[in-house]
């Protein structure tokens, strides 16, 4: 009776607390775990996304599939590795205004969502305005004195170039302002239009790969996630916030 | 043994369904304001403060963004009302009455219990107010995407008989209220231009009018540190003008801008300087919307390092008036926050070493000398019962 009673207590916290990554790799819908990962990215636009990439690459639908879930594991496992060493409130408890920096460097920020952190980044379209793309709103204008993040959690990056590419990304992503809307795609932004719905990670990209064709993704694929952009070869740290 | 393994499975098993239940929620709702105790008219009779906190805009990507209203009693306990999220947020008061606004909902709290829905969610505030005369309320936000390829501030005003929603056609640098009208100092980023405009509220329309362009040099960068304040001639804000490339360093005067309404003629007085200063934002000020305060024909401005200058109105005149103790300076922020009444400055501080980390200071500006300190019991509750988001003090205001 009680071997019986351990077994069911057993095979109920199995089922009531294991983690789909616990199944084996052969069972797992990559659909279903991406959507899991990013549940504000319909299905109907990353099906749609991996069609047109399948139809001009030639790669199949699956493996598209598959490389997008891995890497966004990837991304996963870089903000659970941060998480273990940065608390809610950044790793001293406190928070700080971004402050300013030069016309054409970003800023990076943990950013916390309900299924992970996905990281932030925006431009400084000058020493003190930074233009950047926020849910809903889209690409918008905040002060930099105003834009608050946690210490110890966020760092201004500069990017390897001429000051005219500097300055023509920054205006192209200024130019963007109040036209582009947010997109809640991460998983194939490298692939969308540079014209059109954009997330944080896509805009200062996109800025960037328009003017001085430089490619701030730390490991290339279908997305370019916040993170990818702050660890991209050709970023120079300016300070840690 | 298997009674052991048992137990033991057991404890886990509980220990789960506790996480799942109770824990595995981004925020607690134990120490939560209901939603029928803020409709109670006599909701605010013992209340004597109110601090704003919220997430930022890009942590809203899941929809699960939040603000919390964190009302003080007159016995000094915090108790938080939580709403959706509005980075910048703020908190607007008339008598026996304040304004609360989140992402998509303004709620009047107080006298009546009035809520009312937004046609569509605003991610960034600006300025909330109360216009005295018009009886008024007005919740500016920066909206960011615009219809027509400019840049949208949406406005909505009204009071318990509802709310009318217009927009301001500019990014807003600065913004504050002169008598009857809204002031604006509106920024314009590709012609590197600032204007000061009116905005002038009617019934069912408003008003925009263009006052004049602010001297300022492209060779300078420029940021304000300060909302707009008027008396009857001159209107003022507080700006920050850095000199020369931003690089590890800084180097960057505090200057006040006075524009005569009148005559238009524009002047700079310098309140202090920093040069080849490495905490490049530890003098910005605790909350620059709540900075600088006009009271009795002098101007006072507290920065970020504790530090409250004045500056005599009739005669030009600047003098450092006082000076706070144990101010951090390397600019890190523990939800510091500034409110001013008459001859008051009151100024939510944080001590890490105390077992209610948060308490009011009480300082009286003309005397140059703290008064008083004022208890806040459970604060730091409320804010460690935030779980995996990041949120932020916007706003700060005595209510008695």
């Amino acid at each position: 009776m009680k071997k019986h009673l351990v077994t069911s207590v057993l095979t109920f916290c199995l089922a009531a607390f294991s983690v789909p990554s616990a199944f084996a790799q052969d069972q797992i819908s990559y659909k279903k775990e991406i959507l899991r990962m990013q549940p504000d990215l319909t299905s109907a636009e990353l099906l749609s996304s991996v069609r047109s990439i399948a139809k001009n690459t030639g790669n199949t639908e699956d493996a598209l599939l598959q490389q997008i879930y891995e890497e966004l594991k990837h991304d996963q496992s870089k903000s659970k590795k941060e998480n273990g060493t940065i608390g809610t409130m950044g790793s001293s408890g406190g928070t700080v205004s971004v402050g300013p920096s030069s016309k054409g460097n970003f800023y990076y920020t943990a950013s916390q969502t309900a299924y992970m952190n996905h990281g932030h980044v925006g431009m400084y379209y000058s020493s003190d305005v930074i233009v950047e793309s926020v849910p809903e709103t889209g690409v918008r204008t905040i002060s930099t004195t105003l834009r608050k993040v946690d210490q110890g959690d966020a760092q201004v990056k500069s990017v390897t170039t001429s000051s005219t590419n500097r300055n023509n990304a920054a205006n192209w992503a200024f130019s963007r302002v109040g036209i582009d809307a947010y997109s809640y795609n991460f998983v194939t932004n490298r692939t969308t239009s540079h014209i059109g719905d954009k997330n944080c990670s896509k805009l200062v990209w996109s800025a960037y790969k328009l003017n001085g064709n430089l490619d701030l993704d730390v490991d290339g694929g279908l997305g370019v996630y916040p993170r990818d952009v702050r660890d991209a070869p050709g970023t120079q740290l300016v300070r840690n916030i | 043994m298997k009674k052991i393994i048992f137990f033991l499975l057991l404890i886990i098993l509980i220990s789960g369904l506790v996480y799942k239940l109770y824990l595995d929620k981004n925020f607690s709702a134990s120490l939560s304001i209901e939603n029928e105790a803020i409709k109670q008219t006599n909701f605010l009779t013992d209340k004597k403060a109110v601090l704003y906190f919220s997430t930022t805009a890009d942590q809203d990507m899941d929809g699960k963004g939040v603000s919390l209203a964190v009302f003080i009693k007159d016995s000094g306990e915090a108790d938080a009302f939580k709403m959706k999220g509005l980075e910048l947020g703020s908190v607007a008061t008339s008598q026996n009455e304040v304004l609360l606004v989140d992402k998509n909902k303004i709620r009047l709290v107080g006298d009546t219990y009035k809520e009312f829905g937004m046609d569509k969610s605003q991610y960034t505030g600006e300025r909330t107010g109360y216009l005295e005369k018009e009886k008024l309320y007005f919740t500016v936000f920066n909206t960011g995407v615009g219809a027509k390829g400019g840049y949208d501030s949406n406005i909505l005003y009204g009071n318990k008989r509802g709310f009318h929603k217009e927009n301001i056609p500019h990014y807003i640098a600065a913004s504050g209220i002169d008598q009857s009208e809204i002031v604006v100092l509106t920024q314009d980023n590709l012609k590197e231009e600032f204007h000061i405009r009116k905005v002038k509220l009617s019934k069912n329309d408003i008003t925009t009018q263009d006052i004049l362009k602010i001297n300022h040099s492209k060779e300078t960068n420029f940021s304000t540190m300060s909302a707009i304040l008027s008396d009857e001639t001159f209107y003022y804000f507080v700006g920050q003008k850095t000199l020369g490339e931003v690089t590890e360093t800084i180097d960057t005067d505090i200057v006040l801008y006075r524009i005569d309404k009148n005559t238009h003629a524009q002047d700079e007085f310098t309140l202090s300087s920093y040069r080849d200063e490495k905490n490049i934002t530890a003098h910005y000020p605790f909350n620059i919307k709540n900075s600088a305060h006009l009271y009795n024909d002098v101007l006072y401005y507290a920065n970020g390092l504790g530090e409250v200058f004045e500056f005599e109105t009739k005669t030009g005149k600047v003098n450092k008036t006082l000076t706070m103790k144990n101010v951090r300076k390397d600019g890190v922020r523990h939800n510091e926050e500034l409110f001013y009444k008459d001859d008051n400055l009151y100024v939510l501080r944080h001590d890490e070493k105390l077992k209610e980390k948060y308490y009011i200071e009480h300082y009286s500006l003309t005397e140059g000398k703290k008064i008083e300190n004022i208890k806040i019991n459970g604060l730091n509750e409320i804010l460690q019962s935030i779980k995996g988001k990041s949120i932020y003090s916007y706003d700060f205001k005595m209510l008695k």
